[in-house]
């Protein structure tokens, strides 16, 4: 009886103990997301500072963190150095091109292994994932001895064209998605008369906005951020990309910090608004795909 | 729904329309077969033209002005021979070189890495050169970036720029405590001599440290220094845990043990670059770098006192081998089209190109003649160390036999090991990499 009878005080404070155990909690839990997210962010402020630095500043000890003076001008000659318009052009084209690619041929692969019944198809499937497993290493000389004898080193084609090919990856992701979908839909839909590409289009498509996003984000990634790949097949400076043109910042001996520094705080923004812009869907979409990202 | 296929067709135009757009200047290129005419549109030239493709590694604003003037001047002496010069990033010219000699659309001449060159010609990657008369330039040249190119008698490069090591010291710290600012360390011994004199500790922290064989130097240096060497004369057998070999880290270890090793490790983390580097900034008072150090000098101090000697030997007498050297040959891939032509403008960028880069961007020519115009203290000192200079290939067998060797040295100056145990693990682990690779 005497739990029941419990004194009005006692309660209080327990609720009041029990509210400040639960501020401590939110307060260390803050902490510690502060604490991690500086450590995530330090990276980036560092590169926002040596990108502001005088060569001098660049290597002191101890580190400086506010620059003095701050050279804006640092930025205007990394732009000139490499001719960084042109490359934000070809990269953006490049990676626009990739998007298109992977969304159009990863959603078909994904759909006709979601939704279409026939033989072989976990086979086949299988087969696709198991190239996963193979590390790009292995597969980059002989994959440029094949573009070259397509003649298509010196192009954007090696980059490009595979994209529109489809890959294990975004394919197990879509595929993952589009057999959430309700099979009502499509079956309604095939009832008054519409065949898979229809549906591919008008139902799965549109329904799988999220996902679709975060492929595109990835893909974009992908390209944007691509180094190995251009600088592989690509033979013509003026077909260079901004990764290209960060790394000829870099040689043996001399390595310009403050103008790879606001070289890539400019690169860097493209990534940053996009996923700024489509940060819902993208986790949306990894979630319901079931893909940690 | 038409409607919307339309869409479909669109959204795939664009970006049909944007492959091409992004790929429509190399997309041109294929059409022709000469593997160059990605600037200029190859007119059906009356005499054979030429076009070449040259890479190399150098796109700054400090680099680039220098090579594009070279090239500038190639090209207007040489109508028929134009070379279209492209920059590609440092660390994949070379994976970049091997797809493209791997699939024939190579460039013609590249700059690269002097010690992968000889690995390329036994890959049969770069063309002989001797077979286009390139022997009789070997006088020419000095020995040790020629030997770089050569492999079975045969040369597979020109030397482009080299360099070699000297010893920096601090004249200033030398007045200091009495030692003569104009004598530097000729001995080993003089090294330990003049260093009890320049070390400088409060407690147990180091302030001033005079000499350390194990910075800005290692022990594959001083193997070469104490008239050794990791490999038999064909460098087919290792030989690294040698008597000399283990009398030399001794040595080292010494020098180690001299300041502790925690003190040592303590003391190089306070290193800096630019002028915050510990030769400008006094901490160290002997150090052994590359030659062209002194360019750093005197950027960051220009009004510095420093001597520059040849590296101090264990007998005080200088031999072929106290210093070794590095740096980037010119080496033209097996297919390429134009051999003569690449050669000659090979050979041209070698010699009339390397003095002019040698003036502008002040690193040491392989050239002799070039080395000779250049009237300059540091040059002067460069110049009179490449007899004492030589270049240690690795060995195709064991290319990166390095790593092995330098876990000993770590062990070693850690005190986790024993001089001769830790290089007879090395050798074990070197000797399994030569078997791996050779079958042997």
């Amino acid at each position: 009886m005497a739990s029941v009878n419990m004194d009005h005080s006692e309660l209080t404070r327990s609720r009041r103990a029990k509210t400040l155990r639960t501020w401590l909690w939110k307060g260390f839990v803050v902490l510690l997301l502060l604490a991690i997210s500086a450590f995530i962010v330090f990276p980036v402020l560092w590169m926002l500072s040596t990108s502001l630095k005088a060569n001098e500043q660049v290597m002191v000890y101890p580190p400086v963190w506010i620059p003095k003076p701050l050279v804006w001008a640092n930025y205007a000659k990394a732009w000139t150095v490499v001719p960084f318009t042109r490359y934000t052009i070809n990269t953006a084209l490049y990676a626009f091109a990739v998007v298109i690619g992977t969304i159009l041929s990863n959603s078909l692969a994904a759909y006709g292994f979601a939704r279409l019944r026939f033989p072989g198809k976990n086979v086949l499937f299988m087969i696709l994932l198991s190239t996963m497993m193979i590390p790009g290493m292995v597969t980059m000389i002989p994959q440029y001895v094949l573009y070259a004898k397509l003649g298509w080193v010196g192009t954007y084609l090696p980059l490009i064209v595979p994209s529109f090919f489809a890959s294990a990856f975004f394919t197990f992701m879509l595929r993952q998605f589009f057999l959430g979908l309700p099979e009502e839909l499509m079956e309604a839909a095939r009832i008054d008369g519409a065949n898979e590409g229809w549906i591919w289009w008008k139902i799965a498509m549109p329904l799988s906005k999220p996902a679709l996003a975060t492929v595109a984000i990835w893909s974009f990634e992908g390209a944007w951020n691509d180094y190995v790949g251009p600088v592989l097949y690509l033979t013509d400076e003026k077909l260079y990309t901004l990764q290209i043109g960060l790394a000829l910042f870099r040689s043996q001996s001399d390595i310009y910090w403050q103008y790879i520094m606001a070289a890539s705080v400019v690169v860097m923004i493209p990534v940053v608004v996009i996923y700024a812009v489509f940060q819902d869907y993208f986790v949306e979409g990894a979630a319901v795909s079931g893909i940690k990202g | 729904m038409g409607m919307n296929w339309r869409k479909v067709l669109s959204t795939s135009l664009t970006a049909a329309l944007a492959i091409s757009l992004v790929t429509g200047c190399g997309g041109k290129k294929e059409e022709t077969p000469a593997p160059g005419s990605t600037t200029n549109t190859p007119a059906p030239a009356p005499q054979e033209k030429v076009q070449l493709e040259f890479w190399a590694h150098w796109a700054s604003a400090e680099r680039r002005p220098t090579i594009d003037k070279i090239i500038q001047t190639w090209n207007e002496k040489n109508p028929n021979i134009q070379v279209n010069y492209t920059a590609v990033p440092f660390d994949q010219i070379i994976t970049k070189f091997q797809a493209g000699v791997t699939a024939g659309n190579a460039p013609d001449v590249a700059v690269l890495d002097v010690f992968t060159t000889q690995q390329r010609a036994a890959k049969k990657q770069n063309l002989d050169l001797s077979a286009l008369g390139a022997d009789s330039l070997k006088n020419d040249f000095f020995a040790a970036p020629w030997s770089a190119g050569t492999l079975n008698g045969k040369q597979y490069s020109l030397p482009f720029y080299t360099d070699t090591r000297l010893l920096f010291y601090n004249k200033a710290a030398f007045k200091e405590v009495g030692l003569d600012p104009n004598k530097g360390p000729v001995s080993w011994d003089d090294l330990w001599a003049m260093a009890d004199k320049l070390d400088k500790k409060s407690g147990k922290t180091l302030e001033r440290v005079g000499f350390h064989p194990n910075f800005g130097s290692d022990f594959a240096l001083w193997i070469l220094n104490n008239k050794s060497a990791f490999w038999d004369a064909k460098m087919e057998k290792p030989q690294i845990n040698n008597p000399v070999s283990v009398e030399t880290l001794d040595w080292m270890k010494k020098w180690n043990d001299r300041y502790g090793n925690e003190a040592w490790s303590a003391f190089k983390a306070t290193f800096q670059g630019g002028a915050n580097d510990a030769f400008i900034s006094g901490k160290i008072a002997m150090k052994i770098d590359v030659a062209t150090f002194a360019a750093q000098i005197k950027k960051y101090a220009p009004n510095m006192e420093y001597g520059m000697v040849p590296i101090p030997t264990k007998d005080g007498k200088q031999h072929p081998a106290t210093a070794w050297s590095g740096g980037f040959q010119l080496e033209i891939p097996v297919n390429t089209k134009h051999p003569k032509e690449a050669y000659a403008f090979a050979k041209y960028l070698a010699t009339e190109g390397a003095a002019v880069w040698a003036a502008e961007q002040y690193s040491f020519p392989g050239y002799k003649k070039a080395a000779e115009g250049i009237n300059d203290p540091v040059f002067k000192a460069m110049l009179d160390n490449m007899p004492n200079t030589i270049f240690y290939p690795r060995p195709l067998s064991a290319m990166d036999y390095g790593t092995a060797v330098q876990k000993a040295v770590d062990d070693v100056m850690s005190g986790k090991a024993a001089t001769k145990a830790a290089l007879d693990e090395a050798q074990k682990a070197v000797e399994q990499m030569v078997k791996d690779n050779t079958g042997k």
